[in-house]
């Protein structure tokens, strides 16, 4: 029993899990291995037995005996991992494997609870604790114990009907190989050079290796007298290792000298006696063949047969817990590049060097032989990048995806968004970028060779999302920075209609001098002058392209003003249409700005705000021209300070400083700005005093008191 | 679990050339930036090379790498509307 | 000669220019003096603004760095490069070299594909690391400095501060065309000042000295020293009238830049007769009109006998309606000038105003519809004495700039130590060249304290001589 005990504290500590072995009735028979902290809760007692493991050995007694492993649900969401001990005769036991949760089920109890705000069952603190298993990983754990369990049920059967003290040798040997295969720097040759000093007799120990699906390879051998069989293959079914290696179970054979099936040896020139073969399974298929032998008509005893199966188990394991941190390090050293991709795209501000980042990364991830980003840009055009594609491809690509995405609606990517097509027998991975409700574009990446669909689809997924969410965020940015959408459709008014753009430019400018002189808002002001740029284009456009439900409002009672002052000469629609409206009215009309069907669109406006707008002209007029060199001064209107005339107080400061004669530069170093600023303010006064040059505006200042305030 | 890590540096390599994408250097100079060792980029560089996202101008230690930007295709040439 | 724009505000004057085409010039300094700046900034505005296309060689820092750092002035040295205007290269120093002097090799690849004009490396002080020994350094910048030559590349090679002032200078010094300086010195205590120094450059003359710096939104800026008050605007605008006081013309340049507002501070002993007369003349000669009010003290005799002196027939210019009085007083002039007198007297400020509107300024305007210049001549102290200070400081500075954009030029004679410090320092202000001329002891001085130049005299002795111009300034 002490054998059992070791090497099940061994494979706890190597598995990382709590063990515990019950006979059928659920009482123990080993001491309890592993982590503590979930066994107590296994083995808390009641009547001095541990009522939770008796409870579950009655319900397995009434399962079926021979049934594999199996887990149980002691609570929502908390499970418990068993596995019978194989037995022809004598005692059948239990393993009782560490308690674990299930990955989908936790979400789902998270969920409630999060929900419901209170945790079901007292095992709550427990399972947060719990590993969180998928399907695959409860699926290896359960496979961990089944081997466990047959270990067990060796070393449970020899104890049965031994009493001799050679045991004590093999339990030495056990406890070796188990604390061999727990170290991390674990050799093979280790483990063969330990098994071959279980029997004298043996003449060498050798491990064959899975090197392709149908062929196994010697790579690692102790023992001169087989020194041949050293990088020699066999493949599944061929002699007597094939033979054990496609049934999964160990064997052995005797007096093998005469039997056919051992040319496989012969033809080295070694003619073994007795031949063990023990298969190492892990998940179910055999990774590899241990294998041992006697040459000279020596006869190994019976307990390297035994022994054997349990070194199997423990490289089994071994292997196991190899390719478990395999794919550890591979899932963490993915996600590491993942996050780095990720960091890369939140830092990146232009849009090209976005799109280069997901090719090239795509490119590296999936060795494509090509990759490309289509985007559609608010002009209507496309921006393609790519990498691999020749242009006439590229181009066609985009031919083929623009009609595949109309009328496309998705407000964020989701796994079933990505695709896999196929062109020229080229297979490829395709995906929308969208994110925030916007579709941008199509990104897709060509597949070299046969990949892991699955996994190339998660990256690819990963990939597009980190994308789309950059693209809206440079999208957003350019769109805060670049011109807005009416100085864009104001420029192509330049192109086809130079005329109509300077009316308009003018009647801008006059129409939110006269809406700030009125009151109104900085926002109505704005959307005065806009009005006044977009007046020559037609409905539609600016139906398609116009946000601003306000700014169409005053377009449209534009239209209306217009409208209206050709049917009815002199309309009393004083409270008819918004003041902005008019007040872009008067301002076209005031530049000249020549209105369709050349009406004179007036007629509609109110004759109280058309007094006041004359006046307004009027004032200003005088203005300039009392800034000229010549004319009579003349003002009626009382002046206004600086404050009143919309000035900042920095803008005053520099006008103050002009007053005095100074040059930009002087006032740059005077009040420790850049002289570019100091011009930029001079362009806001020139604008804010309506005046065109500096000797004007000294001219303006001092004429309007400035010395008074 | 070596191709990890070899995709890793060579991710980096990548980003590094966008970043800098008129960077010229040799294997020494490369290393020198990254932080990495000039064995290890050596093979890297090759792979990139392999996937034509650098470009390798002469031979041996004294070879020079260089990026290869992704084809842009002038804007103006595309619509994204039916044909 | 050939001279390349710096791109640098301020430090193409201090180099009288330019950088020579074709010059390879070290910029050293220390860290954070701006050196990295100043080499882009070269090359930024060389691309912007004189269409020159520029190659950036970075071995140290990366270019995603210079492209974050420079964009914090505005420079988008990305869209440069898209469009073949500029590259920020990321090379070793030894590759570099390697591939400077392979024929066909990348460097010159390089240069035709942009048509390359000029080249900044950073730093050239990575050669000493590498180079070891000295004679292989020398042999290595020798090599750089060929190459950029053979290739007439201006150059800006930026070097990490060496020896400080007393030790040897660097071998490099001698090697190449242009030596400038960036450094940061303790000023007023607590504060560091930046500081510019051409050290040397082959083939100009510069400005010697420490020229203060700033690193502002737009990049660097020189201010050349004693010129804090420069208008390199002005004299790039106008011509100049030169006086014939040999001194005085130098000190402006070669002459009165046009538009400019002189302001002659002056005694009531020290005789600026001379001076004056020399001015206004010399300007009569060039074609100027004159527009005059007389001093009190200076009666409208005077002043055709000092214009006689200096060769010019107040009468005839009269009839030629080429010179206008204001008068204040209600002298008498000679009859043949009589119809060029404006009287003013007897005008309150207000109506001297609107009389100025209304009379006044049709005349400056028919003369400069006729394509013709003025000369102002104004006594102030009359204005102090008629119109009183506060209107002085209220109209004249409308005054003078509005004449200063009609390209007018502006001599106001004053009396600083009748009008006390504060207002004297506003007319300071106001004008953009002062001569301030006083008698002490046995000798009357002039000192020029400000000019449209930047530059400024110690005060200098008066001298009368017997020809024209009657004075010196020695």
């Amino acid at each position: 029993m002490s054998q059992l005990q070791t090497v099940q504290d061994a494979f706890a500590a190597l598995t990382g899990l709590g063990l515990a072995i019950t006979d059928s009735e659920g009482a123990l028979l080993t001491k309890p291995s592993g982590r503590e902290d979930w066994l107590s809760r296994l083995l808390a007692e009641e009547d001095g037995a541990p009522r939770l493991l008796q409870e579950l050995a009655g319900i397995w007694k009434s399962g079926r005996p021979g049934s594999p492993a199996l887990d149980y649900e002691i609570e929502a969401g908390v499970k418990l991992a068993a596995v019978p001990i194989p037995a022809d005769t004598g005692k059948a036991g239990i393993v009782w494997g560490a308690f674990f949760a299930e990955a989908r089920m936790s979400k789902a109890l998270q969920d409630y609870e999060a929900h419901s705000g209170r945790q079901e069952g007292s095992w709550a603190t427990l399972r947060a604790e719990l590993p969180l298993l998928n399907a695959g990983e409860k699926h290896r754990l359960l496979e961990q114990l089944s081997r466990f369990a047959q270990t067990a049920s060796l070393l449970l059967r020899q104890d049965d009907g031994d009493a001799a003290g050679g045991k004590r040798h093999q339990a030495h040997l056990i406890r070796e190989a188990a604390q061999l295969v727990d170290k991390p720097g674990f050799r093979l040759m280790d483990a063969l050079r330990l098994l071959k000093q279980a029997d004298r007799s043996l003449g060498f120990v050798g491990y064959a290796h899975r090197a392709e699906a149908m062929r196994f390879q010697i790579a690692d051998l102790v023992g001169e007298q087989a020194a041949g069989l050293l990088g020699t293959s066999f493949s599944l079914g061929e002699g007597f290792l094939g033979q054990a290696a496609t049934t999964g179970q160990p064997a052995r054979w005797t007096e093998m000298e005469r039997d056919p099936r051992s040319v496989f040896f012969s033809r080295l020139g070694i003619r073994p006696h007795t031949l063990y073969a023990f298969p190492v399974l892990l998940e179910q298929s055999v990774r590899g063949v241990l294998f041992a032998g006697t040459v000279r008509e020596e006869t190994a005893g019976e307990e390297v047969y035994e022994l054997g199966q349990t070194f199997a188990s423990l490289l089994g394991a071994r292997q196991v817990v190899d390719m478990l941190r395999d794919e550890r390090n591979k899932h963490y050293i993915r996600l590491t590049m993942m996050m780095e991709i990720a960091r890369t795209l939140t830092l990146v501000e232009e849009r090209k060097r976005a799109m280069f980042i997901l090719i090239d990364m795509s490119v590296n991830l999936f060795e494509s032989p090509y990759a490309a980003v289509f985007l559609r840009q608010p002009s209507g055009k496309a921006q393609v990048v790519s990498r691999g594609l020749p242009q006439r491809e590229a181009e066609a690509r985009l031919r083929d995806i623009v009609p595949r995405y109309e009328g496309f609606q998705e407000d964020e990517l989701s796994a079933d968004l990505v695709t896999m097509r196929e062109r020229e027998g080229v297979r490829y991975l395709e995906c929308p970028l969208v994110s925030k409700g916007k579709f941008l574009g199509v990104f897709l990446i060509g597949l070299k060779r046969p990949t892991d669909e699955a996994d190339a689809r998660e990256l690819f997924l990963s990939l597009a999302m980190m994308g789309s969410a950059a693209l809206v965020r440079i999208a957003e940015r350019e769109r805060q920075q670049g011109p807005s959408v009416v100085q864009l459709l104001h420029r192509t008014v330049k192109q086809w209609n130079p005329e109509a753009y300077s009316h308009t430019l003018e009647a801008k400018e006059l129409g939110a001098a006269f809406a700030k002189e009125r009151g109104l808002s900085a926002e109505e002001t704005e959307r005065i002058g806009d009005a006044c740029c977009l007046a020559p284009l037609e409905g539609e456009i600016i139906r398609e392209w116009i946000g601003d439900p306000g700014l169409l409002h005053v377009l449209n009672e534009m239209r209306e003003i217009v409208k209206a002052a050709g049917e009815q000469p002199v309309s009393q629609a004083d409270a008819a249409f918004g003041e902005a409206s008019q007040i872009v009215v008067l301002a076209l009309g005031s530049a000249g700005y020549a209105f369709k069907a050349g009406r004179h669109p007036l007629g509609a406006v109110s004759p109280a705000l058309r007094k006041r707008f004359e006046a307004f002209r009027e004032r200003r007029e005088t203005l300039e021209l009392e800034l000229s060199l010549e004319g009579p001064v003349d003002v009626k209107e009382p002046v206004k300070s600086m404050k009143e005339l919309g000035l900042s107080s920095r803008e005053q400061e520099v006008l103050r400083l002009v007053a005095t004669g100074r040059s930009n530069r002087e006032i740059a170093e005077t009040l420790f700005i850049s002289e570019h600023t100091v011009k930029n303010h001079m362009t806001n006064i020139f604008q804010k005093l309506g005046v065109t040059d500096r000797s004007q505006l000294i001219a303006l200042v001092y004429q309007r008191g400035y010395g008074q305030n | 679990m070596r191709d990890e890590l070899t995709l890793r540096l060579q991710l980096e390599c990548t980003l590094f050339f966008e970043a800098n994408p008129y960077t010229l250097e040799s294997v020494q100079g490369l290393a020198l930036r990254l932080g990495r060792r000039p064995d290890h980029l050596e093979t890297i560089l090759g792979r990139l090379v392999e996937l034509a996202i650098l470009e390798r101008l002469g031979e041996g230690q004294r070879a020079i790498y260089r990026y290869i930007q992704p084809a842009v295709a002038a804007d103006s040439d595309l619509e994204w509307a039916r044909p | 000669m050939n001279l390349v724009s710096s791109g640098i505000d301020g430090f193409d004057d201090i180099l009288n220019g330019g950088i020579p085409r074709g010059s390879t010039v070290i910029v050293e300094g220390a860290p954070g003096t701006g050196k990295t700046t100043l080499g882009m900034q070269f090359l930024y505005n060389g691309a912007v603004r004189e269409g020159e296309a520029g190659l950036y060689i970075t071995f140290e820092e990366l270019p995603e760095q210079l492209y974050r750092d420079m964009a914090a002035f505005g420079w988008e040295l990305k869209r440069l490069e898209k469009e073949n205007r500029l590259r920020v290269l990321c090379m070793s120093p030894g590759l570099l070299l390697e591939q400077m002097t392979e024929p066909g090799g990348l460097f010159e690849q390089l240069l035709k594909e942009i048509g390359c004009r000029r080249v900044v490396i950073d730093s050239i002080s990575l050669y000493r690391y590498d180079a070891g020994e000295r004679e292989n350094l020398r042999q290595t910048l020798y090599g750089l400095r060929t190459v950029l030559r053979k290739h007439r590349l201006t150059s800006l090679l930026l070097r990490e501060e060496t020896e400080q002032s007393g030790g040897e200078p660097p071998f490099e010094n001698y090697l190449f065309d242009g030596v400038v300086r960036l450094a940061l010195r303790p000023h007023m205590g607590k504060f560091r000042m930046r500081t510019l120094e051409v050290l040397k450059m082959r083939g100009r003359p510069i400005c010697e000295g420490e020229h203060a710096y700033r690193i502002l939104d737009e990049g660097i800026h020189v201010v050349p020293a004693r010129s804090m008050l420069e208008d390199v605007a002005l004299l790039k605008q106008s011509d100049q009238v030169a006086t014939g006081i040999g001194r005085l013309d130098q000190l402006f340049g070669g002459g009165v830049p046009r538009g400019t507002v002189l302001l002659v501070d002056t005694n009531s002993k020290a005789n600026y007769k001379y001076l004056v007369g020399a001015i206004v003349a010399s300007h009569l000669h060039q074609g100027d009109k004159l527009l005059a009010m007389l001093s009190s003290f200076n009666t409208p005799g005077d002043n055709e006998r000092l214009l006689a002196l200096y060769g010019i027939s107040m009468a005839d210019k009269a009839a030629a309606r080429d010179v206008w009085y204001i008068e204040q007083y209600d002298r008498h002039y000679p009859e043949a000038v009589q119809p060029q007198v404006l009287d003013a007297s007897c005008l309150d400020n207000e109506a001297y105003r609107s009389w100025q509107r209304e009379k006044l300024f049709p005349i400056l305007k028919e003369g400069l519809e006729q394509g013709r210049r003025w000369f102002l001549y104004y006594d102030l102290n009359t204005i102090f004495a008629e119109r009183g200070r506060d209107y002085v400081l209220k109209t004249l500075p409308s005054e003078t700039a509005m004449a200063r954009s009609y390209g007018m030029t502006v001599m106001l004679l004053c009396n600083f130590s009748e009008i006390g410090e504060e207002t004297s320092s506003f007319l300071e202000r106001t004008s953009n060249a002062v001569v301030r001329t006083w008698v002490d002891g046995a000798y009357q001085f002039a000192q020029v304290t400000k000019s449209p130049t930047g530059k400024i005299s110690e005060p200098l002795l008066v001298e009368n001589v017997a020809a024209y111009p009657f004075i010196r300034l020695v």
